[in-house]
């Protein structure tokens, strides 16, 4: 038993000191794990300020924010949905700054207190081994040849796939699209990667609306997967970096997020297969230019998201 | 080592006689009340340096709950407990010394065997709690092991021990630290009656070869006389009588002990014309001087125990009354014979149904037949009278 | 006949367990409680308190919610009790052979992520997954409904209900029931009239654990319960943490509900065990002697076999195939295989061999201060008489029934406050705090049970004997206990290394563990990466416990 307390002493002094070492940044990022991580370990040898990260999904980020209001500890934070830009903008948490290096980033994806890190689109992705005619479009997955073949990502756990559904389904609530998927046996499958795996694994042949820089990831990696844009349109889902007016470190955070928009960082986004904000930087897949972008209003789409996502589940769970 | 309240009493210098010696363990008006129920009333004992007491009674009458009060597993609600002169629970005061310090030895019924250490392992560890060192202890476990004919069992587990061998390395922890009080608490009711006679005759050389102090509780009666100097009976949380046990038995202190302790039946006698008379039989007593001169005042009532030692076999009409046999029991020495004795005429007359047949047991030193007649004699002083109240 | 009376005043072991249980679980709980009435504590607010509870819970959603989460705990209950009682039975009355092997096989499904093995049972049966692959059968997709939920979450928690049973039983030994033949039942009614009511703490204890795991578990019901409509309390608490607007109060309320669902299988786990004295490890010792099988071992070893493979087998062989597979598409065929994906550990990709020595260490140190604590909170609570010891052995099971995620807001809430001087928060020691919270109610569950069984004399001689309270406790009282709670606290360890949820919240910023690595590589579609991670933690954490009970065999016992 002793020598048990003796390693629990250890530890915890172990785990102490590990603490010790303090934050000159801290980020709070949603997203791809490596990218953070490296556009961490970047500025950290070009500035010398220390970055720590915390990762999550967009949801778990926030509900700490959220449950440390008392006593905030985030200096920047990256969220994988805009509509967190706007919400914070709303409530007046946000440190109003443009970065010098975001000249190049088209006006949509800034405003005075938030500037994208990268955009990530949604496509189908689609397995080639899964004996299914190659879809070109959104509704060709509705045919026959995917009958329970297709899953979607869940739209109440993607902000992304919220707004491709808001998008086809348009203001005036046309749902025949979904209807017809949901008749043809298409299934919601939760986040995206749950959507994503049993398409991989060839249970399924196609996801509708997935995000497509992990499929792009997958793709390097020998997956058995394409990412195809429907020349109808789509959705962008723009990943906006915001420094929180709270924030102690302020100069550190303004230059972490010229790091990130700056040619080193912005090369790193474009690596994570996202598209990177800047339109002169090169990225091996395709850009915004590339693809056409389907109008939301997003005000009006937000302001009736809890409506539409119960029209949304109403249709999935009839069959 | 903490001065326990054992030690404390080295000081007293050993004293001869028993009324003028430091009582080892005194109980002074001890109660315990449990919300409604009242479990002890008012005990009172004490018992002087190597005395063996018993407490005897059936389940129920309290006597372990005040075993586990002197060894401090329990706090009495009133009275007080002393221990070699030092005061270890005073319920007016609230002063209390807990089981550790008290510096006793103790022996369970259920054995109460650590079942994660070796018999080494549990005879050692009154002496490990006493500081006493490595060396020394296994000294002394090994000598404590043979006293109770164990040697060598150091390293077995108590799972592999038989019940008796069980209580034996129970015994043995409970004296290795040579305590000066030692409290068994019906150590022998778990084994069978032949190694509890065997047992149980070892226990008591043992403890009196100790000069150990030591209270006693048991259910048997057999147990408690062939171990204790003295026997307290136990009633309903309190003690009925105390007393060596030639004492108990010449002199129960009422029916009910006279009953409990099995000495013979005990019977309503009538007093008639100044003279005694048992209610249910033909038999005329000679009472003891308490209850006779009192004559005139007809039909006082008391009742007598006619104990085996008081009676003997006779021919029929030569004794003070006849009977006859309804069973005879040969008991390896003697026979126990049953007798009904003839019931009154006048009595039988009027009330044919209502009386109780009056059955005694007398010893024989022949066999006889059921349904054979005899006499039965009465020795009078032999008698044990007890006031109807 | 010692209750009366009694001088076991609460000691030092007493107020130890109870400031423990305070600092753990009372201040996270009472936040918890704090925000379900104010709904701006977060924002150290008082504001408005009790504004919207009533919307919470008269949302019609909730009582579907409450319904289907009660149907899943009991489903999930009934179900581990029909596997494990016989098989706990089994093993400890009879020479079951390959004893010790099914035993250590029987680990393995706590040493599984339940998110893993989810994931493990949904890439085995789905269309083309590797049943498919293997074995040409397909078995449809069954898996994706309340049924599929169940019996997933049973594979993964009944063998907390065979470990608990099957040792209960050991000790009573059979001897018991061998009385019983003697008066004249059939080995049948000795069963179910002896030994089956004497075993009934280990039982009921483990089935409340079990019922608390299950309506709190998110990994699976939100895996396949969700795409048929599945909705229990605690994926409706996660859609108001994870999904914007953050609903912290709402998620406060319905734990809370959640909370008194255990509440109640709590108190009727008291019902039962009330008035009944369960003392089995008396101050006689006795060796146990199991009876051979005879002809009944075939089909006792083939139903040994049958639970170990699909509780086992299955996930594991998903796990080591994804593994293995260089991509998940390319299916099993051997071109697709080989150990990239553990090489990339190996060489520390995105830090995940700094994730395994968190977590290693985490658990480790969760399982001794667990393991200390659980000790001497169960003897308060089995062998102290005094006020407010009811509360406490409350506060012991209620972690059980929160969610991971909301006692890790209740955490945040509890040690971020800004006027505290000194706090754990940011530090790896906010984590411990969170898995000692979450864990703690195991050991004290094996060691109440433990605690129960051990007769009161075996104590009062330490006493009499000269041992104070705090050696009787030491000396006596917890090697009695401590099988039961190593065995507890192995479980501990092999479920703090890989807790998920609260992690997620609380990891202090810069720092991962297993499970986040894990949780992270699938969410960006490394699933082969993950699963790989898995497969590592899988066998550290089966291999420490079985050189724990290989070195602990070696003494014997007990």
């Amino acid at each position: 038993m002793i020598k048990h307390l003796r390693l629990a002493a250890f530890v915890i002094a172990g785990v102490a000191a590990t603490s010790a070492a303090h934050a000159d940044v801290t980020v709070y990022s949603a997203g791809p794990a490596g990218l953070i991580n490296g556009l961490a370990e970047g500025f950290k040898a070009k500035t010398g300020v220390q970055v720590n990260v915390f990762q999550g999904t967009t949801g778990k980020v926030l509900a700490r924010i959220e449950a440390e209001a008392a006593n905030p500890q985030v200096d920047v934070l990256v969220s994988a949905s805009w509509d967190t830009a706007n919400d914070f903008t709303q409530r007046g948490w946000l440190l109003p700054y443009t970065s010098p290096n975001a000249a190049t980033v088209p006006d949509f994806l800034k405003s005075e207190t938030a500037v994208a890190q990268g955009v990530s689109a949604l496509g189908i992705v689609w397995n080639p081994k899964s004996g299914t005619p190659k879809p070109e479009e959104w509704a060709d997955l509705t045919k026959p040849e995917f009958k329970d073949l297709v899953t979607l990502p869940d739209p109440a756990q993607s902000g992304a796939a919220f707004e491709l559904v808001a998008a086809l389904s348009g203001t005036a609530g046309n749902w025949k699209l979904f209807e017809d998927l949901a008749a043809n046996g298409a299934i919601v499958a939760g986040a995206n990667a749950a959507a994503l795996n049993p398409v991989l694994q060839g249970a399924k042949a196609a996801v509708f609306g997935a995000v497509d820089y992990i499929s792009f990831a997958g793709k390097k990696k020998g997956e058995s997967v394409e990412v195809i844009f429907p020349a109808s349109g789509t959705v962008v889902a723009p990943r906006p970096v915001m420094i929180l007016n709270w924030s102690k470190n302020q100069d550190e955070a303004k230059q972490f997020v010229d790091y990130i928009l700056s040619d080193e960082g912005q090369a790193l986004v474009a690596k994570a297969f996202l598209i990177p904000a800047r339109t002169d930087i090169p990225a091996d897949r395709p850009v915004i230019k590339d693809l056409k972008l389907l109008e939301i209003d997003s005000t009006q789409v937000y302001a009736n998201r809890a409506q539409m996502l119960e029209e949304f589940s109403k249709i999935f769970s009839k069959k | 080592m903490t001065p326990t309240a054992a030690h404390a009493r080295d000081n007293d210098p050993a004293s001869g006689s028993a009324s003028t010696a430091q009582p080892e363990v005194s109980v002074d008006g001890v109660a315990l009340t449990i919300g409604q129920n009242t479990i002890l009333r008012r005990i009172d004992l004490a018992l002087p340096p190597g005395h063996i007491q018993a407490l005897l009674g059936p389940s129920g009458c309290g006597k372990t709950t005040l075993l586990r009060i002197v060894a401090g597993l329990l706090t009495p609600s009133e009275g007080k407990v002393r221990i070699g002169g030092a005061t270890v629970a005073d319920a007016s005061s609230g002063a209390f010394v807990p089981p550790e310090r008290r510096g006793l030895g103790m022996v369970f019924q259920d054995y109460a065997l650590w079942p994660h250490l070796s018999i080494g392992g549990n005879v050692a560890f009154p002496l490990e709690m006493r500081g006493v060192g490595g060396a020394e202890r296994k000294t002394r476990v090994a000598k404590a092991l043979a006293l109770v004919g164990l040697s060598g069992f150091e390293a077995r587990s108590p799972a592999s021990l038989s019940g008796g061998q069980q209580q034996r390395v129970a015994i043995a922890r409970a004296i290795v630290a040579e305590p000066r009080i030692v409290l068994f608490d019906e150590p022998l009711s778990n084994l069978d009656k032949e190694l509890r006679d065997q047992l149980s005759t070892e226990l008591a050389a043992l403890v009196r070869d100790l000069g150990l102090t030591a209270l006693y509780v048991t259910h048997d009666q057999g147990e408690a006389f062939a171990m204790a100097d003295s026997v307290a009976i136990m009633r309903g949380g309190q003690i009925v009588q105390n007393a060596p046990p030639e004492e108990l038995v010449d002199a129960p202190a009422d029916p009910e002990t006279a009953e409990f302790l099995n000495l013979g039946p005990v019977f309503t006698a009538v007093e008639r014309d100044g003279a005694w008379r048992l209610t249910d039989a033909d038999l005329a007593l000679e009472p003891p001087s308490a209850f006779a001169g009192q004559s005139g005042a007809n039909s006082r009532k008391a009742r007598v125990l006619l104990a085996r030692r008081a009676l003997s076999l006779t021919a029929p009409g030569t004794g003070d009354c006849d009977g006859t046999v309804n069973h005879s029991l040969f008991r390896g020495d003697h026979h126990l014979v049953t007798v009904a004795l003839d019931r009154p005429a006048q009595a039988a007359a009027a009330q044919p149904v209502a009386t109780h047949p009056v059955d005694v047991l007398v010893v024989s030193e022949r066999r006889i037949r059921t349904g054979e007649r005899v006499g039965v004699r009465v020795l009078p002083d032999r008698l044990r009278w007890f006031a109807d109240a | 006949m010692s209750t009366p009376g009694t001088t076991r005043n609460p000691g030092p072991v007493v107020w130890g367990a109870a400031a423990a249980l305070i600092v753990l679980v009372a201040i996270p709980l009472l936040f918890i409680v704090l925000q379900a009435i104010f709904p701006a504590i977060g924002q150290g607010s008082l504001a408005s308190p009790f504004d919207g509870v009533l919307d919470v819970l008269t949302d019609p959603k909730l009582v579907g919610m409450a319904g289907n989460t009660l149907v899943l705990g009991l489903g999930v209950v009934v179900c581990s009790a029909v596997i494990a009682v016989p098989l706990a039975f089994l093993r400890a009355l009879f020479q079951v052979p390959l004893a010790r092997l099914w035993d250590v096989l029987l680990l393995i499904p706590f040493m599984i992520p339940p998110y893993i093995a989810t994931l493990g049972w949904i890439m085995t049966v789905q269309p083309n997954g590797y049943l498919k692959q293997v074995t040409g059968l397909d078995a449809g997709s069954y898996l994706f409904s309340i049924g599929g939920v169940i019996f997933v979450m049973t594979l993964g928690v009944f063998p907390v209900v065979y470990f608990a049973v099957s040792r209960t039983v050991e000790a009573i030994g059979g001897r018991y029931a061998d009385v019983g033949r003697v008066f004249g039942a059939s080995p049948f009614t000795a069963l179910r009239r002896v030994t089956l009511p004497l075993s009934l703490p280990g039982l009921a204890a483990s089935l409340l654990l079990v019922f608390a795991m299950a309506i709190e578990e998110y990994g699976t019901p939100a895996a396949l319960g969700r795409q048929a409509g599945f909705e229990v309390l605690v994926t409706g608490i996660d859609t108001r943490v994870s999904d914007w607007p953050i609903d912290l109060r709402g998620a406060a309320v319905l734990s809370l509900v959640l909370v008194m669902m255990s509440l109640g299988a709590f108190m009727i786990q008291l019902r039962i065990l009330a008035n009944r004295s369960f003392e089995t490890v008396g101050g006689k010792p006795q060796a146990v002697r199991k009876r051979p099988l005879g002809i009944f071992a075939i089909p006792v070893v083939a139903a040994f076999a049958i639970v170990t493979l699909l509780a086992v087998g299955v996930p594991l062989f998903a796990i080591f195939a994804t593994a293995l597979s260089k991509t998940l598409s390319g299916g099993l065929s051997p071109d697709n295989l080989g150990f990239d994906h553990f090489r990339a550990i190996v060489a520390d990709e995105n830090g995940a061999f700094r994730a395994l020595v968190n977590s290693l260490s985490l658990g480790i140190a969760t399982a001794v201060i667990t393991g200390v604590i659980g000790a001497a909170t169960s003897y308060m609570v089995v062998r102290t008489r005094f006020r407010g010891k009811g509360f406490l052995d409350a506060l012991t099971v209620m972690p059980n029934a929160i969610p991971g995620v909301v006692v890790a807001v209740g955490i945040i809430l509890a040690w971020n406050q800004p006027w505290l001087p000194v706090t754990p928060y940011n530090t790896p020691l906010i984590l411990l705090m969170a898995y000692c919270c979450i864990l703690l109610p195991y050991p004290v569950r094996y060691a109440n049970a433990a605690f129960r069984q051990v007769g009161d004399n075996l104590e009062a001689a330490a006493r009499v004997f000269g041992a104070s309270p705090l050696v009787a406790f030491r000396r006596i009282l917890f090697p009695l206990v401590l099988p039961s709670l190593l065995a507890s606290m192995l479980l501990v360890f092999a479920v703090a290394t890989r807790e998920l949820v609260a992690s997620l919240l609380l990891a202090p910023v810069g720092m991962s563990t297993i499970s986040t690595f894990i949780w992270r590589q699938f969410d960006q579609g490394s699933v082969g990466l993950g699963m790989a991670m898995s497969a590592v933690t899988i066998l550290i954490t089966t291999t420490i416990p079985l050189l724990v009970t290989l070195a602990s065999g070696r003494r014997g016992p007990m």
